[in-house]
């Protein structure tokens, strides 16, 4: 078998195999190889890397306790388009966690937690989770997924509309809506401020970034979600593949400073070598 | 049943089905190629079948709600119920794809979800009311860019100065840009680093085993 080299064809056995994209596979191996080491050194040795507690996250907590001094509920969103198939299934789980551990407080304190779903196929996912929650506070009997997952509509205008109204009956405290979610949400979110409800918000898609900016009391920007779900869940191979993540981000930084340097010199090397 | 055939095996299947997906992105080889052909046909059986798994449970869920006459919930969830059952009754009658379908359709559903959609204007102006008040000199940047970006997009804009529109496609194309590109580099970095961690089987449920137990 003749030894194939990077970007050129060659004959294998009679058949031809093409490496292309090279910088796009480059990327890619110093992210996943920078998150596997963290993630072996956290398996092998126990050195978890410390993450900063964002003031989103701190205010959870807060908003919790005033559901609890005001007897109000909580609502709570882990995605308006949450699904476990595309390449939102990250910010599902991220906003999984959330779910966790906020259930987690309202099963301490006492009060109900309202979940609203879009997406019918992660109902049972919540639903365990927040079972779990309940079952980690010792309240295994309180839970009763009827009353506190609901399953509103799977279209952006139902979702919208179902949410506006469970926020205007109920009048929860907090409002925490942390996952992949579309334009809908600025509508829920000043039915929220109406109510006078806390909110806390955090999504990753540009196009609605500035909504939860304008509309939330506190906001988690775009990998920021990543970064609290894994705080949230004190899971130590979520923890360290932030820390992977970072590594990326620096090397990605380099690149388009040194990038941007050689352009401004004259140098289209490096542009080149990226388009590989 | 051996433990590699309960956790390691579909971990392991996980893992080496997963990277040879990813490899397609990055080699065009034949064997490879059809590979990553058929489990995608396979991936889309599997999400029909979770489709029709999840329909399923919100009908039971929606017929607990209305057995226990929730105050709450039981009339919407009855009307749920309803338009499901007949939706679906409708669908399978005349085809998804049917015009009787589509009228269905475009005559019902899509006028919602418009009117719905128009609603969107007043709630950015209400959040914007509140938002935009010069607190800091952080706002008050964000004030005059937004200021900026509104008259770029206005006639009254040019008329007032013909700066505006240049000033505004600036801020457009280079600050905003950037500032955008920094997050969806952030963005892809977690859901690269995420998908690493799902194929390694880390995301995987765990159940505790007893020890020294062979099943």
């Amino acid at each position: 078998m003749e030894k194939l080299k990077f970007g050129t064809k060659r004959c294998v056995n009679g058949k031809s195999m093409i490496l292309k994209k090279i910088a796009p596979l480059v990327m890619l191996l110093v992210l996943d190889l920078s998150a596997y080491y963290f993630i072996r050194r956290a398996n092998v040795s126990g050195k978890v890397p410390k993450l900063r507690r964002l003031v989103a996250v701190a205010a959870m907590d807060e908003a919790v306790g005033r559901c609890a001094e005001m007897g109000r509920p909580v609502h709570i969103c882990p995605g308006s388009q949450a699904s476990l198939r595309t390449y939102k299934a990250s910010q599902t789980m991220a906003g999984m966690s959330v779910l966790s551990y906020i259930t987690r407080l309202a099963a301490r304190y006492g009060i109900t937690p309202i979940v609203t779903m879009a997406t019918a196929e992660t109902i049972p996912l919540v639903v365990e989770r927040m079972r779990e929650a309940y079952t980690q506070e010792g309240e295994a009997d309180k839970f009763d997924s009827v009353t506190s997952v609901r399953y509103i509509a799977s279209g952006y205008a139902g979702i919208m509309s179902g949410q506006m109204g469970i926020i205007g009956r109920e009048k929860p405290a907090a409002n925490i809506l942390v996952g992949p979610f579309s334009w809908e949400t600025l509508p829920v979110l000043e039915e929220g401020k109406r109510v006078g409800a806390i909110n806390i918000g955090g999504t990753v898609r540009l196009s609605v970034l500035h909504f939860f900016a304008v509309a939330c009391d506190y906001v988690l920007i775009s990998e920021e979600i990543y970064a609290a779900g894994a705080y949230l869940s004190g899971d130590p191979v979520s923890m360290s593949s932030i820390a992977g993540q970072d590594v990326g981000k620096i090397f990605a930084a380099i690149i388009l400073i040194v990038a941007t340097l050689a352009l401004t010199f004259g140098s289209d090397l490096i542009l080149n070598l990226l388009k590989m | 049943m051996s433990k590699f055939l309960r956790a390691d095996g579909p971990k392991l299947l996980l893992t080496v089905f997963g990277f040879l997906i990813i490899a397609d992105y990055f080699v065009t080889w034949g064997p490879i190629n059809q590979f990553t052909k058929l489990m995608t046909e396979w991936a889309m059986v599997c999400a029909s079948t979770a489709g029709a798994v999840a329909y399923i449970n919100i009908v039971h869920r929606m017929s607990r709600t209305v057995i226990r006459r929730d105050p709450r919930t039981w009339i919407p969830s009855l009307l749920g119920l309803a338009v499901m059952v007949f939706a679906l009754a409708f669908g399978l009658a005349y085809t998804f794809r049917g015009d009787e379908y589509q009228y269905f359709y475009n005559l019902i559903k899509k006028p919602l979800e418009i009117a719905l959609t128009g609603l969107l204007i007043f709630f950015i102006a209400s959040a914007s009311y509140r938002t935009f008040r010069i607190r800091s000199k952080e706002v008050a940047v964000l004030l005059g860019s937004t200021i900026f970006i509104m008259l770029m997009n206005a006639p009254i804009g040019e008329a007032l100065w013909s700066g505006f529109p240049a000033g505004g496609e600036w801020i457009m194309k280079v600050g905003n840009t950037a500032g955008q590109r920094a997050l969806l580099v952030t963005g892809t970095a977690g859901v690269v680093v995420f998908s690493l961690r799902l194929l390694l089987g880390y995301e995987l449920a765990r159940k505790e085993e007893p020890e020294g137990e062979i099943a």
